[in-house]
């Protein structure tokens, strides 16, 4: 190949992989304006529009409070679970404080016939724990708990997965290898 | 025709074994039916002895699954995720079933037994070899993580006088011999598994207890004393021996080392100023040398007034950090002296989970509660949260799964075993009356409110059999946190001693 062969190669990979750039960073534009907004999109991610009650620390009253958010939701159950949970993981927009560690995200949520959700979350829900104390720990699985059970009725219990495995304990204290009674952790 | 001939040479003897395998081959004996004995079950822990029913055969012995659980302590140990034991009347296997790796009974593949089991009536009986491998698979009480040498229990069979030796005997105390090339040096020999405990320190009376021996051996003979010792007496505890002495008024301190090979506690006088300066030796006004704690092997139940306390974290588990403080590395201290005071003033037996940084897991920290047969149990801890509000102590009882006990599945239904993790059936009343007093001791002397007690599901306490408590002395995030933690440790140990004396007392 020439140099000018060359050259022009190397420019068609820059145009394509910035039209592909663009056309990503567009997207999830759409997809961030979509849940603060109430607008009902639909760019083939989400079909619909959900407010759903998330509960975050209060750091005035030492306990949970809430915050009401819009979701873009499927049409399963269990894709909204999920966008509740990322909802989580994200964090609070307003005085609340986070909860779950900084950098979780949602790998998976799946939900079977008898209402035990099994939500799959990256490592950083379980590695953010470190050098958490009990409270911390109560709150996350409290705020799990209470997300879920308000926002879905038919619900029962929680599985928590980390990577697909469950771990004993999230911050060493608590034992999570269970599924988590959504009543009890209220 | 050479080369065909070969074929079937080689072939034959794959024909022979087909053979073998498809004709019966008669096995030449008949199993013997089993007749009915008695044999006795000797605790190297004190217990006393009991006497069972077994089946012998010739050499063979079996002992009914029924004492499977007096044996080896099993209820102490049962876990809820063995799911199956199978044993087949006369089949020469028994197989386990568990769903977990941390499982103290953990194989899952058909364990091949010398005998067969056998079922007469509703019982089972099982061959004495199963119990003998109590050290090691299966029924190996050192299973929780492959290492620990906390559940180690030896088992003997001894054909000749039908006893099954369950644990290390009973040490002696050898000898007391005082040196007759250094007169400040005393040596208290002792033979087997044994522990030690300076329970007073007085120039009038010393008092070394030794628990978990029997009492002085056959060939014993007491020193009448010399310049430095008076009055060398023994005694026979319910722990174990007490050895006292008193000392002359010259004596300005004390040193005391325990040695090995052979076991002994080396006690050293000194009348030398220069060593009570350098920290050679101890002065009898100071506080006492740390306690011992439990490094292995079974210990005995020391009777009600020992108390099992918990360090948080350890190893790589650090616990919460907050304004330079670490809670593995402050509950250790805090354990510590709060033991030694425990000791000095109400008298009683502590063993700490841990004396050193190093990782356990919750139910080893549990399990050695329950070994030592503690009256309570306290785990140590700091609180981290991430509003500011939050200050005062707390303490957590353990909360307990609603309905009825785990039913133990398959045929040890009627061995009376436990689930493991719910030890705290019967204790929660009684924890949340210890838990109650500790949160309102701490409040009052740290003047800062009760977080009150909590039920939470925490497995190191839920495997725990007597009342549990899971105590936040201090919250590291809230203002002044790090003080109450490093500048009030005095403060929260009087709170501390101050709950659990109110509480004996309460419980009497």
């Amino acid at each position: 190949m020439t140099r000018a062969g060359r050259i022009l190669r190397s420019a068609g990979i820059v145009f394509v992989f910035l039209i592909i750039a663009f056309l990503g960073r567009n997207l999830f534009r759409g997809e961030r304006g979509g849940t603060g907004t109430g607008q009902v999109v639909d760019e083939g991610i989400g079909i619909g529009m959900q407010a759903v009650t998330l509960y975050f620390a209060d750091p005035e009253r030492a306990d949970l409070a809430t915050e009401r958010r819009d979701l873009i939701v499927g049409a399963e159950t269990s894709t909204l679970v999920a966008a509740a949970l990322e909802a989580l993981a994200r964090g609070p927009e307003g005085r609340l404080a986070r909860i779950v560690p900084d950098g979780t995200r949602v790998r998976h949520v799946f939900i079977d016939r008898d209402g035990v959700v099994y939500a799959d979350f990256s490592a950083e829900l379980s590695s953010g724990m470190a050098g958490a104390g009990l409270s911390q720990e109560i709150l996350l699985l409290r705020s799990f708990a209470r997300t879920l059970s308000v926002n879905f009725r038919s619900l029962k219990s929680l599985v928590i997965l980390v990577e697909g495995r469950t771990k004993p304990s999230l911050g060493g204290r608590i034992d999570t290898s269970q599924p988590l009674d959504l009543v009890d952790w209220q | 025709m050479r080369v065909a001939s070969v074929r079937i040479l080689r072939f034959l003897p794959v024909l022979a074994m087909s053979l073998l395998a498809i004709v019966p081959v008669p096995s030449g004996r008949a199993e013997e039916v089993p007749t009915p004995g008695r044999a006795r079950i000797v605790y190297g822990d004190g217990r006393p002895t009991e006497e069972v029913a077994i089946l012998e055969s010739g050499r063979q012995v079996w002992f009914s699954a029924r004492d499977l659980s007096a044996i080896i302590g099993a209820p102490r140990y049962w876990r809820s995720d063995l799911k199956r034991l199978i044993l087949k009347s006369g089949a020469h296997q028994m197989t386990l079933v568990a769903d977990s790796d941390v499982a103290i009974l953990d194989a899952t593949s058909p364990l091949h037994l010398p005998a067969p089991v056998h079922q007469l009536g509703d019982a089972i009986w099982i061959p004495v070899e199963i119990l003998l491998d109590a050290d090691q698979a299966p029924f190996g009480l050192n299973g929780l993580d492959g290492a620990s040498p906390w559940f180690d229990l030896p088992i003997r069979w001894n054909a000749g006088e039908h006893l099954l030796e369950v644990g290390e005997p009973a040490g002696n105390l050898e000898a007391i011999a005082l040196s007759s090339a250094s007169p400040g040096r005393l040596d208290i020999q002792v033979r087997g598994t044994w522990e030690w405990r300076l329970a007073a320190a007085d120039r009038d009376r010393v008092v070394l207890r030794f628990m978990g021996i029997a009492g002085p051996g056959d060939s014993f003979r007491l020193p009448s004393g010399n310049g430095l010792y008076r009055d060398i007496r023994t005694t026979l505890i319910p722990e174990g021996v007490e050895v006292t002495f008193a000392v002359a008024a010259n004596v300005v301190g004390y040193r005391l080392q325990r040695l090995e090979r052979p076991g002994r506690l080396s006690v050293t006088l000194s009348v030398d100023s220069i060593d009570l300066a350098s920290g050679r030796v101890t002065p009898f006004a100071s506080p006492l040398p740390d306690l011992p704690t439990m490094e292995g092997g079974f210990m005995p139940a020391t009777g009600t007034d020992t108390i099992g306390l918990d360090p948080a974290g350890g190893g790589n588990e650090r616990g919460v950090r907050a304004k330079g403080v670490v809670e593995s590395e402050a509950m250790l201290e805090l354990a510590m002296n709060l033991a030694r005071r425990l000791s000095e003033e109400l008298g009683v037996t502590v063993h700490l989970t841990r004396d050193a940084d190093r990782a356990l897991s919750d139910e080893q920290r549990a399990a050695v509660a329950n070994n030592v047969g503690a009256m309570l149990f306290i785990s140590l801890h700091y609180d981290a949260h991430p509003s500011p509000s939050v200050v005062g102590p707390r303490a957590v009882v353990s909360r307990n799964r609603p309905g009825p006990r785990t039913s133990v599945p398959g045929r040890l239904a009627n061995l009376g075993f436990t689930a493991w993790n719910e030890g705290q059936r019967e204790a929660v009343p009684r924890a949340y009356q210890l838990a109650d007093r500790l949160v309102t001791e701490l409040s009052q002397a740290l003047s800062v409110p009760s977080r009150g007690v909590e039920e939470w599901p925490l497995p190191v306490l839920s495997a725990a059999t007597m009342p549990a408590v899971y105590l936040e002395v201090a919250t590291l995030t809230a203002p002044g946190g790090e003080r109450r933690a490093k500048g009030e440790q005095d403060a929260v140990i009087n709170a501390i001693i101050r709950a659990i004396d109110h509480y004996r007392r309460e419980i009497r």
